[in-house]
């Protein structure tokens, strides 16, 4: 049974990891790594390491795809167009959700009233996880609370809007349509009448920026 | 009882101090007022990488493992150390001279060396891979951010994201190293990972196969770190458009780093298996020679040809490497040591006279500054002599250190390659002195005030690379007692 079940579910992942690769829309992907995700996870259970795999869906599967689908579409609105294949989709997802949710109320139904089961075999696991995290490799626990603080600061000093703009042009002025508007040109520090209202380049970048735009930078 | 007995902490001290005033240096930007800050940062910086510098005294002091089996304080780590905090310091106060003449200077930059540092110093004193797989990532990611920090300019975000892209798939080979090294000896710490490949749970043959593959996907991701051919693409890019500080501070800090590390797993962890990876080292090393110094023959950007060196120097490295003994580890020792300080010492240069948005990064630009500006000119030229190899500089014993340890290894072919390579290699450095000294400019460019930071930088650079020149015994005596240290 277990080398059928390693197979099926190790495609799985592997399948998922390459529509993954494949997909053009970001959101696509994201939900394939769901996929990944849960594939592993049953491929955890097989290796009877039960507490890794329901943290792999818990805080993976979970917590931080759902990050990820959040910041696709806050950051991307771009909705992908519907293709032939997500009809099919439709056709088997909704009855599937249904089958979920009347097994879902009759879990529920059942466990109305039921008395309590004792855990056995998990509490010591979870012990020896502890164990583990919080002696045996307490120092890389503590140290990857650096690793973090490292990656939100270098978030924020990257991606974070900034007040000060030393005398370089914003460089995401996006042309819309080929005449110029009075903010644009204002960026580009040219007077709007100069550029005949022809396609705008974008704009100059700093290293060869024309001298008085940098003078007028550093008087803001 | 306590779990964490008083001396853990004082063997991991840099560490600490290095990660407090990261911690202070970031309650600054966020609570002072705008327009001081940066300075004031500046200071807090300096204060916490001299502190840590001091830290190491006292961490040398308390010899021995820490967390279970997880750190080692010996000689090996206490040396980078010594070398990758100095690094830092020198990098800050370099940093104080060129952040506002760009007008950039802000507290978080100088948080990011800092905790750039905790990573590094972590990783060279670490003998355990999942210790070592953390700290590299706080370094790279560090240095992944400080090479985008010109966020308006467009090279400076290309060479961050560049950077950031190759260097995460290099750490994905790097960590399936670690994950068949686990699964071949089912044991991470390196010392263990010794032992038990002489009796592998996997049997005979195979665990032996296994390694050897973790041992070249580690080399993978680790010659990435170290920038040796055939991973060596991302380096003229990302040097080129990274700030000129934080080039001279990539250049040495991580990369001295990466190979500490590189000379813990392969000559501890995958002792074993020597005979094997050897080749690898071997190839690497003369195809990082002369790549990197017919590349940097065509360059006129002097980041760029800097970039092309230090991928030369990275195979100089890795000629001693492929002398497998403690020879080979002490020569890469005082190697790396007076490399970090002509390296930074270069870059010190390059970015006092690269002005605002760094216009000035091409040798013709350097036509005519010898007479101008003696004193960074002369410093200049004293470090491009020092990686020439010229006597009397720390880049002449580094050198000779390397050719005798291969030498004795009777890899009589590498080191001839390694002799003519030096020799190529002396063109482009002294084309640069021949722009200093023998050229009329085309264009004056504007004296750059000489701030007393630079002059630090000049004045601590020049001394130890001078000082390795001059005595380097008890330099080199330290890294063979380490080296014979570290392989017990």
């Amino acid at each position: 049974m277990h080398p059928a079940l390693f197979f099926i579910f190790g495609g799985i992942a592997l399948a998922g990891a390459i529509n993954l690769l494949v997909q053009r829309a970001p959101i696509y992907s994201a939900l394939s790594l769901v996929a990944v995700m849960g594939a592993l996870a049953v491929l955890f259970l097989l290796l009877g390491a039960e507490f890794i795999a329901f943290i792999q869906i818990i805080v993976y599967a979970g917590a931080i795809m759902v990050l990820f689908v959040f910041v696709i579409m806050l950051l991307n609105a771009d909705v992908p167009e519907p293709t032939r294949r997500s009809k099919v989709a439709q056709a088997i997802g909704y009855p599937v959700m249904a089958l979920l949710l009347v097994e879902l109320a009759g879990f529920f139904a059942a466990a109305f009233g039921a008395t309590p089961v004792r855990t056995g075999g998990y509490l010591v696991q979870v012990a020896a996880v502890g164990q583990a995290l919080f002696h045996e490799f307490l120092l890389p626990f503590e140290v990857t609370s650096v690793l973090f603080l490292v990656g939100v600061t270098g978030a924020v000093l990257l991606a974070a809007r900034r007040e000060e703009r030393h005398g370089a042009a914003p460089r995401a002025t996006r042309v819309h349509a080929g005449v110029p508007t009075r903010a644009m040109a204002e960026a580009l520090s040219v007077p709007p009448n100069a550029m005949g209202g022809a396609v705008i380049e974008p704009a100059p970048q700093p290293e060869s920026e024309p001298a008085h735009a940098r003078a007028q930078g550093d008087g803001r | 009882m306590s779990l964490v007995p008083a001396e853990f902490y004082w063997r991991i001290l840099p560490e600490l101090v290095l990660a407090g005033f990261g911690a202070v240096l970031m309650l600054i930007e966020g609570g002072g007022r705008a327009g001081n800050r940066g300075r004031l940062g500046a200071y807090v910086a300096l204060l916490g990488s001299l502190l840590a510098f001091g830290a190491v005294f006292i961490q040398a002091a308390n010899p021995g493992d820490a967390f279970q089996h997880m750190f080692r304080v010996d000689g090996f780590t206490v040396f980078f150390d010594f070398v990758i905090i100095g690094a830092t310091v020198v990098v800050v106060l370099l940093s104080m001279d060129y952040l506002p003449t760009q007008h950039l200077e802000r507290g978080e930059f100088y948080a990011l060396l800092l905790f750039g540092t905790v990573g590094m110093t972590f990783m060279v004193g670490s003998v355990e891979l999942i210790m070592i797989f953390i700290s590299l990532e706080i370094s790279s990611i560090s240095t992944y951010v400080l090479a985008g920090y010109r966020r308006h300019a467009p090279r400076s975000t290309e060479s961050s994201l560049k950077y950031f892209l190759l260097g995460s798939f290099a750490t994905a080979f790097f960590l399936y190293g670690i994950a068949l090294v686990y699964g071949a000896t089912g044991t991470t710490q390196l010392y263990d990972v010794a032992r038990a490949s002489l009796t592998p749970i996997v049997g005979g043959g195979e665990a032996d196969r296994v390694l050897l593959l973790a041992g070249a996907l580690m080399f993978i991701g680790l010659g990435f770190k170290v920038s040796a051919a055939p991973f060596q693409v991302w380096t003229p890019d990302v040097y080129e458009g990274a700030p000129a500080p934080v080039t001279g501070f990539m250049s040495a800090g991580p990369k001295a780093a990466a190979f500490a590390i590189f000379l813990r797993i392969f000559y501890v962890a995958l002792h074993s298996s020597g005979h094997a990876w050897f080749w690898m080292v071997y190839v690497a090393a003369i195809l990082s020679m002369c790549l990197g110094n017919i590349a940097a023959l065509l360059q006129t950007n002097i980041k760029r040809m800097l970039a092309y060196s230090s991928i030369a120097h990275a195979g100089y490295v890795l000629v001693a490497f492929a002398a497998l003994g403690p020879e080979g580890i002490s020569a890469v020792m005082f190697y790396l040591a007076a490399y970090v300080a002509m390296n930074i010492g270069a870059f010190a240069v390059v970015s006092h006279f690269a002005h605002r948005e760094e216009r000035y990064v091409d040798v013709k630009d350097y036509a005519g500054l010898g007479f101008r500006f003696p004193v960074p000119a002369f410093c200049l030229s004293l470090f491009l002599f020092s990686l020439i190899g010229v006597p009397l500089t720390g880049g002449f014993f580094g050198k000779l250190y390397v050719f005798r340890a291969a030498l004795d290894a009777h890899l009589v072919g590498l080191t001839v390659i390694a002799v003519l390579n030096s020799a190529l290699a002396a063109f482009y450095y002294l084309r640069v002195v021949v722009f200093l000294y023998m050229r009329q400019p085309a264009e004056e460019i504007a004296a750059p005030p000489m701030t007393g930071a630079f002059s630090l930088v000049m004045i601590a650079c020049v001394a130890v690379v001078i000082w390795l020149g001059v005595f380097p015994n008890r330099v080199l005596e330290f890294a063979s007692r380490s080296a014979a240290q570290m392989l017990r």
